[in-house]
C-alpha cells in the first residue's frame, strides 16, 4: 500500500509540474520572485485589447467596394521570411489579407491564403493552436463562405489563445502589428483619394490612432523583448502622424431609443486633413514595404 | 488483513492537479458566456481573466462607430453578483452603464455612434469566508452594423 500511496504522490507531483510550466520562472529567480511575481500577475488587472483586421476591414464589404487581387501580399512570398520577427509580421500581414479576401468572397485565393497562415504558423511553430482536423475542413467547405468566415475566425482565435495560453504574447504583438498596417494598407489603396465621398472608410482610417493607442499600451508589456521592441520602433512613423492628427471633444452623451436600448453619442472625434491622410498613407506603405520586403 | 485499495483515498492527489491546471482561462468566455443572436458578429477583443473575490479588472477595448455592441460577462454562481461597468476611457471616466443598476444583468446591447476607448470594469464582490477562491470571468464582447432608418 505504501508503495501504491508514493507512487500516487509521484504522479501527483509531476502533474502539479506540468499544471505550473506556464509559470515562466527562470532559474536564477528566487522563491520570493516567484511569490512577488504571483502577487503582480494576480493584480495586473489592467488588459488592452483592440479590434482585429476583420473587424476593422468589415465595412469595406459594405461599402460595395470592388475586389482588387493586385493588393494581398503575393502568396508566394510567404517562403521569404525566415527569422521569426518577419514570420510574425507577416503571418498578421496574411492574416488581414485572409480577412479582406474572405470579406469579399473570393474563392479562388481563399484557400491558398488560408494554406499561407498555416503555413507561417507551423515555422513559428505555434500550427498546434489550431484543430488538426481544420485544414481539412476548410477545404471541405471551398465555396460555402458563410462557414468559411467562421473557420479563419475561429483559426485567428485559435493562434490568440494558444499564444496567451504558452506566454507567447510576444509573437502576438508581431502579428498584431502586421495584421494593423495590412489592414491600413488595405483601405488606403480602396479609399482611393481623399474626398467627402469616401468619409466613412476615411473616419474609420483617422479611428485607427484608437486602436493603435490601445495596440503599444498591449505591447508595452513586452518591450523588453528585442523583436518586439524593433516592431514598436518600426511602426514610430505611423504613430508620429496619428500624434498629429485633431481630436474634436464633444460631451458624451448617453440615451435610450423607443426600444430602450442605449445609445452612446458625442465624445471625441478624430479630424485628419487632407494633408495628413496623404502622410499616413506614405507612412503606412514604407512601413508594410519594409515588413514585406524583408 | 490488508486494507482495500479504496479510490476515496486517492481521489484528491489525482483532483487536485486538475483543478490547478483548470485554472487556465484563456476561452472560459467562449464557453461560458451568454452569446447575442446571429445578426452579431464575435469581437476578437472578448477576453477571460482569473480573479478572486474583491478583485477589479479593467479590459480596455475599441468600440467603432456606427455599430452596435453586446457585451456579456460570465462567472461561476459562486463569485455571486458580479458587477461590470462601461466607462469612457479617458480623464473624465464618465460611467457610461453600470449593472448594478441594471439588477446586475450579464449583457448589455448599445449603440455606439463615434469611436472610442472604452473600459469595461469587472468587480467579483468580497467574500470574507473563501477569499482565496479563485475562479475565471469572460467578457464576451460581439459587434454589428447599426441599422440606419
Amino acid at each position: 500500500m505504501k508503495k501504491t500511496y508514493g507512487f500516487l504522490l509521484g504522479v501527483f507531483l509531476l502533474f502539479l509540474l506540468f499544471a505550473c510550466k506556464n509559470r515562466n520562472i527562470t532559474d536564477n529567480q528566487t522563491f520570493d520572485d516567484q511569490q512577488a511575481g504571483d502577487q503582480i500577475e494576480e493584480y495586473d488587472n489592467i488588459f488592452y485589447r483592440f479590434p482585429s483586421p476583420d473587424e476593422m476591414l468589415n465595412i469595406i464589404d459594405r461599402e460595395s467596394i470592388d475586389f482588387d487581387d493586385a493588393l494581398p501580399l503575393n502568396s508566394e512570398y510567404a517562403n521569404r521570411y525566415l527569422d521569426s520577427r518577419s514570420q510574425a509580421l507577416n503571418l498578421g500581414v496574411y492574416s488581414a489579407d485572409l480577412a479582406y479576401i474572405t470579406l469579399m468572397k473570393r474563392q479562388k485565393e481563399v484557400l491558398s491564403y488560408f494554406q499561407v497562415v498555416y503555413g507561417l504558423s507551423e515555422k513559428l511553430r505555434i500550427s498546434s493552436a489550431f484543430e488538426p482536423t481544420l485544414m481539412k475542413r476548410f477545404e471541405n467547405n471551398i465555396g460555402n463562405f458563410d462557414t468559411l468566415k467562421i473557420l479563419t475566425d475561429e483559426a485567428i482565435v485559435d493562434i490568440n489563445n494558444y499564444l496567451s495560453r504558452n506566454d507567447k504574447e510576444r509573437i502576438f504583438v508581431m502579428i498584431s502589428i502586421g495584421g494593423f498596417i495590412e489592414s491600413l494598407y488595405l483601405a488606403f489603396n480602396l479609399v482611393g483619394d481623399y474626398s467627402e465621398g469616401n468619409s466613412i472608410i476615411i473616419q474609420r482610417i483617422s479611428d485607427q490612432k484608437l486602436v493603435l493607442e490601445n495596440l503599444l499600451g498591449f505591447a508595452a508589456d513586452y518591450a523588453d523583448d528585442s523583436n518586439v521592441s524593433a516592431c514598436i520602433e518600426l511602426i514610430n512613423p505611423v504613430r508620429a502622424v496619428y500624434n498629429e492628427l485633431l481630436v474634436k471633444q464633444e460631451e458624451t452623451t448617453v440615451t435610450k431609443d423607443v426600444n430602450g436600448k442605449l445609445i452612446i453619442g458625442g465624445g471625441e472625434k478624430i479630424k485628419i486633413t487632407p494633408d495628413q491622410f496623404n502622410k499616413l498613407r506614405e507612412a503606412i506603405f514604407d512601413v508594410r514595404k519594409s515588413i514585406t520586403e524583408n | 488483513m490488508r486494507k482495500p485499495f479504496r479510490i476515496f483515498n486517492v481521489l484528491p492527489f489525482l483532483l487536485f492537479p486538475l483543478w490547478v491546471s483548470a485554472q487556465d482561462c484563456t476561452d472560459y468566455h467562449q464557453y461560458h458566456c451568454l452569446y447575442s443572436d446571429y445578426t452579431f458578429f464575435y469581437s476578437k477583443q472578448s477576453k477571460s481573466s482569473l480573479f478572486q473575490p474583491g478583485q477589479v479588472n479593467e479590459l480596455k477595448i475599441v468600440a467603432y462607430g456606427g455599430e452596435d455592441y453586446y457585451i456579456a460577462v460570465c462567472a461561476h454562481r459562486k463569485f455571486g453578483n458580479v458587477q461590470f461597468r462601461i466607462i469612457e476611457d479617458n480623464s473624465a471616466r464618465k460611467v457610461i452603464y453600470d449593472n448594478a443598476n441594471d439588477d446586475y444583468s450579464e449583457s448589455i446591447t448599445f449603440s455606439n455612434e463615434t469611436t472610442r476607448n472604452l473600459i469595461i470594469e469587472v468587480s467579483v464582490p468580497e467574500n470574507e469566508s473563501n477569499k482565496n477562491d479563485r475562479r475565471c470571468v469572460g467578457v464576451v464582447i460581439q459587434f454589428r452594423k447599426t441599422e440606419t432608418e
